[in-house]
């Protein structure tokens, strides 16, 4: 055999192999409205990187006519690429070779490219489009999500891990993409649940559509399962990239820095209303705040009374977190604790500092709320805020009351700098709250109870709604007007470090879940 | 996505706040009647063994109801008279649907 021979057959195998499912089957993949697996990849890497691996690779199943079945990369494409010039690996389920079922040596591509990500401790980026288990394939292909699991687990806090929901996600499928860092989702394409809505009007006899079952809006609204929502495939790659340029290659890695910027919009000194009741956008504060008012949000949709993202502060990385008056007046409940949690934890795994901003009233009062476990899911922000040791700066703007003061990284929960506004109130509670309390008899033995009790409310408010009363125990370190506070949090970031808590002996300690 | 745009007022610890409220948060939560019966998964009912009038003790089986291939046996939570059987057998119930009321 000639070495053109050799060379034409190889090159027609690879030809045949890109073919994935074949022409119908790709034609009805754009029909969706989707991309196809090799597609995905090279649009979300630079382009020309994408370095592939495993193309031959075949299945060794013989039961139910497998014998006779060839598929094409197995239905996944794996390998390694580059994003703004920076190494990733990649995986992409590809739904047009055997609805990108997963069987063994499909699963074994895919631990084989987490396993490179691992060691060489650079981003996986997992794209998720199949129908499950390759049932042919029995146990084998249980074996194959146990091992994705187990690394997504060993890896997690390692190095970051992002998915991309571009299809259906159903049954054990979906502990992969919860288990990472975070979930990309895209209108009309992603499906992610358990059982699926067939099942449940069989066994429950509830209607249900994909969409609301597990559609890109129940998770970016509803469950919190997702953490990005986008329009198309193409915006939800755009928010991968941005997402990425916050975040360093792996915990061992500081994250990039950019030029610094100075904000599009500054902080004026009424940037928050005077009268405390009054509703305002946190969101115009952190674009005051941070480099160019570039600020990604992490879980928009989801539980708006707490706002979590990514921003820069002197071109440094930071993780904002920061309670939204505009939305439930900014309690801290059920949901907010958990999405705070759960980004402050990313945060402290790869050293990215933290800003919090506070203006709480404090914790959702209501049965629904205890018995949802309010105090259980409340501790995990105390938890993660104290258990981080990357410097953490907080800002009191305005409301820091009784528990929820505490809970926003207080300086008891080994903040690094704390900075309060002229409108800070550090309290126990509010001032009709605490007066009613306080002074309970003077009100009830008043002639004129609700003159009294409008006095005594004032009484307390001067005596206590400041930051003055905090600031001289020394539980506010810095006071400053809102116009100066950029320039003050990006000394405090630069004057703070790393933190020991001594403990390195401890396997780890069990948050409350 | 479209956000919810109007301010309500919320009332936290006795102060009145102007902010957004959604309209989940307006479902209150109830006590439960331990009179009613009701369906606590969807499904068939198999067989009703008790009738109307019918004096029961606490824990007493009103009827079978399958869901999830499983027969669940459909308990009296207190003692009382049966005043209402709302479904018969074969009957497809939802979740939350009356079965029984008792007096």
């Amino acid at each position: 055999m000639s070495i053109k021979h050799s060379v034409n057959e190889f090159l027609s195998k690879v030809q045949n192999l890109f073919k994935g499912g074949g022409d119908v089957a790709l034609e009805k993949q754009k029909k969706r409205g989707k991309l196809n697996a090799r597609e995905r990849v090279n649009e979300i890497l630079d382009s020309d990187s994408f370095l592939e691996t495993d193309l031959f690779v075949e299945h060794s199943s013989t039961d139910f006519g497998m014998d006779r079945k060839k598929l094409a990369g197995d239905g996944v494409v794996t390998g390694y690429g580059k994003i703004d010039n920076r190494p990733v690996a990649i995986f992409a389920q590809d739904f047009t070779v055997a609805g990108g079922s997963l069987g063994k040596a499909h699963a074994a591509k895919i631990v084989k490219v987490m396993d490179g990500a691992g060691t060489k401790k650079i981003p996986l980026i997992g794209i998720n489009d199949s129908g499950g288990a390759r049932i042919q394939e029995g146990v084998d292909s249980l074996y194959g999500y146990g091992e994705i699991f187990l690394r997504n687990t060993t890896f997690s806090g390692v190095i970051p891990q992002l998915s991309l929901i571009l299809g259906p996600c159903a049954g054990g499928a979906v502990y992969s993409p919860a288990l990472t860092d975070f979930v990309f989702v895209v209108e009309k394409i992603s499906n992610m649940f358990i059982t699926g809505p067939q099942v449940i009007k069989t066994v429950l006899g509830e209607d249900v559509s994909p969409e609301v079952l597990g559609g890109a809006k129940t998770h970016t609204t509803i469950t919190g399962n997702a953490h990005f929502y986008a329009q198309t495939e193409q915006e939800a790659f755009e928010q991968i990239k941005r997402l990425l340029s916050f975040l360093p290659a792996n915990c061992l890695e500081a994250p990039p820095v950019h030029q610094s910027s100075s904000p599009m919009k500054k902080i004026t000194d009424n940037i928050i209303p005077d009268n405390r009741r009054k509703a305002y956008d946190v969101i115009n504060v952190i674009h005051g705040l941070v480099d160019n008012s570039d600020f990604m949000q992490v879980h928009e949709h989801y539980a708006k009374n707490i706002v979590v993202g990514f921003a820069r502060m002197n071109g440094k990385s930071v993780g904002v977190v920061a309670n939204q008056p505009r939305y439930l007046a900014g309690v801290l409940d059920v949901n907010a604790s958990d999405k705070a949690s759960r980004f402050i934890r990313f945060c402290d795994c790869f050293g990215i500092p933290l800003l919090t901003l506070v203006d709480t009233p404090g914790y959702l009062p209501g049965v629904d709320q205890e018995h949802a476990g309010v105090i259980r899911h409340g501790a995990k922000l105390l938890y993660s805020y104290s258990e981080a040791t990357v410097p953490k700066v907080t800002i009191i703007m305005r409301k820091a009351y009784g528990g929820a003061y505490i809970a926003m990284c207080s300086r008891h929960l080994g903040a690094s700098s704390v900075i309060a506004w002229p409108t800070a109130e550090i309290a126990v509670m509010g001032a009709e709250g605490a007066a009613n309390i306080v002074f309970r008899k003077e009100i009830a033995a008043s002639d004129n109870p609700e003159t009294t009790r409008q006095k005594m409310i004032q009484e307390y408010e001067e005596k206590f709604a400041n930051p003055y009363v905090a600031a001289s125990k020394g539980y506010v370190d810095i006071l400053t007007e809102p116009h100066k506070t950029r320039d003050i949090v990006i000394k405090a970031f630069e004057f703070a470090g790393e933190q020991d808590h001594g403990n390195s002996f401890r396997r780890h300690g069990n948050i409350p879940l | 996505m479209p956000d919810e745009n109007e301010l309500r007022k919320l009332n936290i610890d006795e102060t009145i706040y102007e902010t957004e409220v959604p309209s989940s948060f307006d479902k209150r939560w109830a006590p439960q009647d331990k009179m009613l019966v009701n369906a606590f998964i969807p499904g068939t009912i198999i067989e009703i063994k008790t009738s109307v009038g019918a004096k029961v003790r606490e824990g007493d089986i009103l009827l079978l109801l399958d869901a999830m291939k499983m027969y669940n046996e459909i308990t009296a939570p207190v003692a009382g008279t049966v005043e209402v059987v709302a479904v018969s057998a074969g009957e497809r119930v939802e979740k939350n649907q009356l079965l029984v009321r008792l007096k």
